[in-house]
This record gives C-alpha cells, sequence and structure tokens, in this order.
C-alpha cells in the first residue's frame, strides 16, 4: 500500500488529480509479466513486457489526463482516471478471465524470525516500501527536481515563467508512477494471486492513507499508510473468539477509521497549518 | 413481450437512478459515488425486514429511514470534506459496503445472496411491475423537472457555477448541498426497491462499480441540467449493450464487455463535452 501511496502522491503532486486508474495500470503490468511467463518466454523478456504495459498505459493515461491537469479540472480527472481503470480491469477480464492465477508456483520461501513468518517477496515489497519512501521524502523536501514538482501543483504559470516544463515533468511522473505502481502490482500478486478487480481496493485503500496523512505531505502520507495498515490488522487479530473478525472486515475496518479521521482533521492528520491567499 | 416488459422495467430502473446522480453531478456539480450503496441498503432492508416478518408498508419505510441516516453520514463529509477528497471517501464507501454484504452473512447472507424475494401483491406480473415502475420514473423525472424550475434548481444550478455568489444571494451553499445528497439518495433507494422487485434476487454484486458505472455515464451523457437529455442518455445506455446480444459471445465475457463499452463511453464524453458538464469560464 505503501509503495501504491508514492506513486499516487506524485500524481497528485504535479497535477492535483487522484490518478485511480494506477491500481489497475499495476495489475496490467503484472498480467504483462504472467503471459510471458505462461508462454515460457526468458525471465527477462517477460520483465521487458510488463514494463512496456506499465510505461504504455502511463502514456496513455498522460495522454486523458493532461488537459484535466493544465485547466485544472480534477474531478474531471478522476472521472476520467476512474473510466480508464475500469476500461484496464474490463479488458483484462475478457483477455485472461477473472480466475485467480498465480506467478510462482509452489510454495514461497519463507524467512522465520521468533514467531514471525514471512514470505521473501513480502520482506523485499516492505524493504522496497520503506527505501522508497525514503528516497522519495529526500527528493521532494531537498532537491530542485522536487521543488519544481511541489512549484509546478501551486502555480504552473509562474514555473513555466521560470522556464519548467510543466507539461515534460508531468509526462515524466506519469512514467515513473506507472512504473512504480507496476512493480507493486508483481509484487503483491507474488503474495497473493494475480486477479483482475485485485488493484481497485488497493488503490482505495493508498487514496485513504493519502487523505488520512494530508496529501499534501508525504511523510504524512507515509505515517499514515502503516496505521491503516497495521490498525485493521491489529483489532482483526485481537477480537474475541465470539466476535471474530475475518479479514474481509479490513476495508470496513478502514473506512470508518477515515470517517471518525476526515471528520476530525478534515485536511489529514500531519497536514500543517498554512497562510491562505 | 416479456424480453419488452423487462427492458421498459430496467429503463426505468436506470432512469430512477440517474436522476439523483444528474441532479447532484450535470445539475449541482457534486461528484456523489455512493449512489449505488444507497440503492443496495434500500434493497437489504426492505428484504431483511420482511423476512422477519414485518409488513410492506413497514419495510419500505425502515428502507427509506436507513437510508436517510446514511445519507447524513455523507452530508457530514460533504461538509467537511474538499471536493476531490469527498469524491474519493464516497467511492470507498461503495467497497466498504460491499464488505459488509459480503462478510457479515449471518444478515445479508453473505456471498450466495438472499432469494426467493416475493413481490407485492399489486405487481406479481412482470407487465404489471414494468407499468409500475414507468410510472414511478415518470414522476421522479417530474420531481426533478420542478426542482429544477424552482428557486432551488436556480439556486443548484448557481452553485454550479460559483458558489460565492449564491453564498451572497443569501443562500446557503451546505444545505443546498445536503438536499442533493438526501434527495440523490431518495431516488437511488426508489430505485434499488423497484429492481430487487423485478429480479426477486439479492447478492453483493447487486450494486457496487458495474452499477456505479453505468449510472455515472448516463449522467455525463445528459450533461446538459435537461430532463429530457437524462431520459435520451438513459434510453441510449440502457438499450445499448443489447447489441452485444447479436454478436452471440460466451456469456462470460458479455458483462465485462458491458463495462467496458460504458467505460470508453465515459471517456469519450468527457473528453468531448467537459465544457458543458464544468462550470462555464466567461472572459469578459
Amino acid at each position: 500500500m505503501l509503495l501504491l501511496a508514492v506513486p499516487l502522491y506524485l500524481v497528485y503532486s504535479v497535477s492535483r488529480i487522484y490518478h485511480l486508474a494506477l491500481g489497475a495500470s499495476g495489475m496490467a503490468a503484472a498480467y504483462g509479466l504472467y503471459f510471458g511467463l505462461s508462454k515460457g518466454w526468458p525471465l527477462g523478456l517477460a520483465i521487458f513486457l510488463a514494463i512496456a504495459v506499465a510505461v504504455s498505459l502511463s502514456l496513455i493515461s498522460y495522454w486523458l489526463l493532461e488537459s484535466a491537469a493544465r485547466k485544472k479540472q480534477t474531478m474531471l480527472g478522476l472521472l476520467i482516471s476512474l473510466a480508464l481503470g475500469i476500461v484496464i480491469e474490463s479488458l483484462i477480464s475478457i483477455i485472461f478471465g477473472t480466475d485467480a492465477k498465480s506467478l510462482v508456483n509452489g510454495v514461497l520461501p519463507i524467512i522465520s524470525w521468533g514467531a514471525l513468518y514471512i514470505t521473501i517477496p513480502g520482506v523485499i515489497t516492505i524493504l522496497a516500501g520503506i527505501l522508497l519512501a525514503i528516497i522519495f521524502v529526500l527528493l521532494i523536501n531537498k532537491t530542485p527536481w522536487g521543488r519544481n514538482l511541489v512549484g509546478i501543483a501551486e502555480n504552473d504559470h509562474l514555473s513555466a515563467s521560470l522556464n519548467i516544463n510543466a507539461s515534460k515533468i508531468r509526462c515524466g511522473v506519469f512514467i515513473a508512477a506507472g512504473l512504480l505502481a507496476g512493480f507493486i502490482g508483481i509484487m503483491t500478486v507474488m503474495n497473493t494471486a494475480l486477479a483482475p478487480q485485485t488493484g481497485f481496493p488497493l488503490v482505495i485503500l493508498a487514496f485513504i492513507a493519502l487523505l488520512i496523512g494530508g496529501i499534501t505531505d508525504i511523510r504524512g502520507t507515509i505515517i499514515a499508510t502503516y496505521l491503516i495498515a497495521l490498525i485493521p490488522e491489529l483489532i482483526i487479530n485481537l477480537s474475541s473468539s465470539e466476535w471474530s473478525l475475518s479479514t474481509n472486515w479490513k476495508m470496513v475496518i478502514v473506512f470508518i477509521l477515515a470517517a471518525l479521521v476526515l471528520i476530525w482533521r478534515p485536511k489529514g492528520l500531519f497536514i500543517s497549518k498554512s497562510r491562505v491567499d | 413481450m416479456g424480453y419488452l416488459f423487462t427492458q421498459l422495467a430496467r429503463y426505468s430502473e436506470a432512469a430512477i437512478m440517474s436522476t439523483g446522480a444528474h441532479l447532484a453531478v450535470a445539475v449541482t456539480n457534486i461528484f456523489f459515488l455512493g449512489i449505488p450503496v444507497m440503492s443496495t441498503l434500500a434493497a437489504y432492508t426492505l428484504v431483511i425486514t420482511q423476512n422477519k416478518g414485518i409488513p410492506l408498508i413497514w419495510s419500505l419505510f425502515l428502507s427509506l429511514f436507513s437510508v436517510l441516516l446514511t445519507s447524513l453520514i455523507f452530508v457530514l463529509a460533504y461538509l467537511k470534506l474538499s471536493a476531490d477528497s469527498f469524491t474519493v471517501f464516497t467511492l470507498a464507501s461503495v467497497l466498504a459496503f460491499d464488505a459488509v454484504l459480503k462478510s457479515w452473512d449471518s444478515v445479508t447472507g453473505g456471498v450466495l445472496g438472499i432469494a426467493g424475494i416475493i413481490r407485492p401483491n399489486f405487481i406479481l406480473t412482470l407487465s404489471r411491475l414494468a407499468w409500475f415502475q414507468f410510472g414511478l420514473t415518470l414522476i421522479v423525472l417530474l420531481a426533478e423537472y420542478i426542482i429544477l424550475k424552482t428557486w432551488l434548481g436556480r439556486a443548484l444550478l448557481g452553485m454550479k457555477e460559483n458558489k460565492y455568489i449564491v453564498e451572497s444571494s443569501g443562500i446557503s451553499t451546505k444545505r443546498l448541498g445536503a438536499a442533493v445528497i438526501i434527495i440523490s439518495s431518495f431516488f437511488a433507494a426508489l430505485a434499488g426497491i423497484v429492481t430487487v422487485w423485478r429480479i426477486q434476487f439479492l447478492d453483493p454484486g447487486f450494486g457496487g462499480l458495474v452499477l456505479l458505472i453505468q449510472i455515472m455515464t448516463i449522467a455525463v451523457v445528459a450533461a446538459k441540467p435537461k430532463i429530457r437529455w437524462l431520459a435520451i442518455s438513459t434510453l441510449i445506455i440502457v438499450l445499448l449493450p443489447e447489441i452485444l446480444r447479436l454478436l452471440n459471445l460466451p456469456p462470460t465475457i458479455i458483462g465485462h464487455l458491458r463495462n467496458l463499452l460504458y467505460a470508453l463511453i465515459l471517456l469519450i464524453i468527457i473528453r468531448k463535452i467537459s465544457s458543458n458538464l464544468l462550470p462555464q469560464k466567461r472572459f469578459i
């Protein structure tokens, strides 16, 4: 979820658009890899296909959303992205079917640490999530590139007057976000199963993390992601046998949590007060 | 003849539900995506209370009351959140409600759903049900027409254009937005109730994203705040997937093709007529 929250944050920071199709794009990349592997292609070629799918969908997303981003039509951008997500999911369902598929045959290798058991792809996902979070916090807060991103989000006319090409940067961010979404799609389905509808709940959870954390601050997003990943798991695992909750309740718990937090702090938990013009 | 009555009923259900979406999206520019939740909640409350032996009239009342209470939660979210956060919040509610329906199987029947739902005596046959639904559709469309022709409709259209001007006229835009959410929820609840009477079966697939994409497509295709546009766009969107029947495709992919078709229409229409959907920018 953290991995997906980072690209969502990136796209939002340059376009002010909630890019809902990112989850479906990630799943499409994972299906690209699955297609290559199931046809007996070498791993490198299958990965290349997955990357090609991710980049192509990023470019399509950019082409569809650029006009809305430039005109600051954020709600239309959200609707376009939702429709694009449905198009991708429907195409995957038509081509590959809706039954769950597995990228890895057999039992996944496990690392044990005391009472904790975790799969190798799980460890990679956690480490990649932490690493990417640190990298992007530093990139956005400490580099000229990050300041450009913030500048475009705040005032792209002013950024243009400083010779910053907003469209080019947005295109680059869409491609980076698509590649990250593809990576998380592949890592997610290595731990679970590959199904067309996997991406949408994941992207909604990541958006809730963005809203809870305060959408303009990546540090808040990272903390909120861990909060909404851990709190439902704790509630589910600590529920008594009489009132035991299945993992299906996770989405409900997250939603209630989000509703309570957002009613209390509508702009997110970690947003700092700023001057309003 | 049965096929025609089924299509008439489907048209009526879509029109009633889309009237709420049209009022919210095309008239007021509030992207309230929780409409499938309201429709499914109303249907489930009606069926569960009837199965407990509660008379129809009280079940209907409880059904609409539960929708009213839930719509107040959305109103609270609308008052507190920014427009795009509210949209994502309402979208998340669709998934959360779906999880409730699947998980709380002692009440909702879980993924297996509830079968054998009995229609009320006055609409036992499909033809009677279809004509009843069509009559209800005319009433709902007339209600929206009246709303649009009164001060409320003008205020809603004004809110879409510039809410600060509406505020300066002494009208509370918060109350207007709240009214739109409650009215949309009420229409969605009506549609949910009449739909469950037709299909006589309920499961978590009753609402969800599939229904959402259909009604949003109708609302966006209608674009202009006019009843005739809504009626025509509902007709097009409901009947268009019927072409797929002629292609003799396997039934497993027809549903996905229909979703693909709706989403593509939505994409094309948004790209082509986005100016009609958004407040008009005037340069002086």
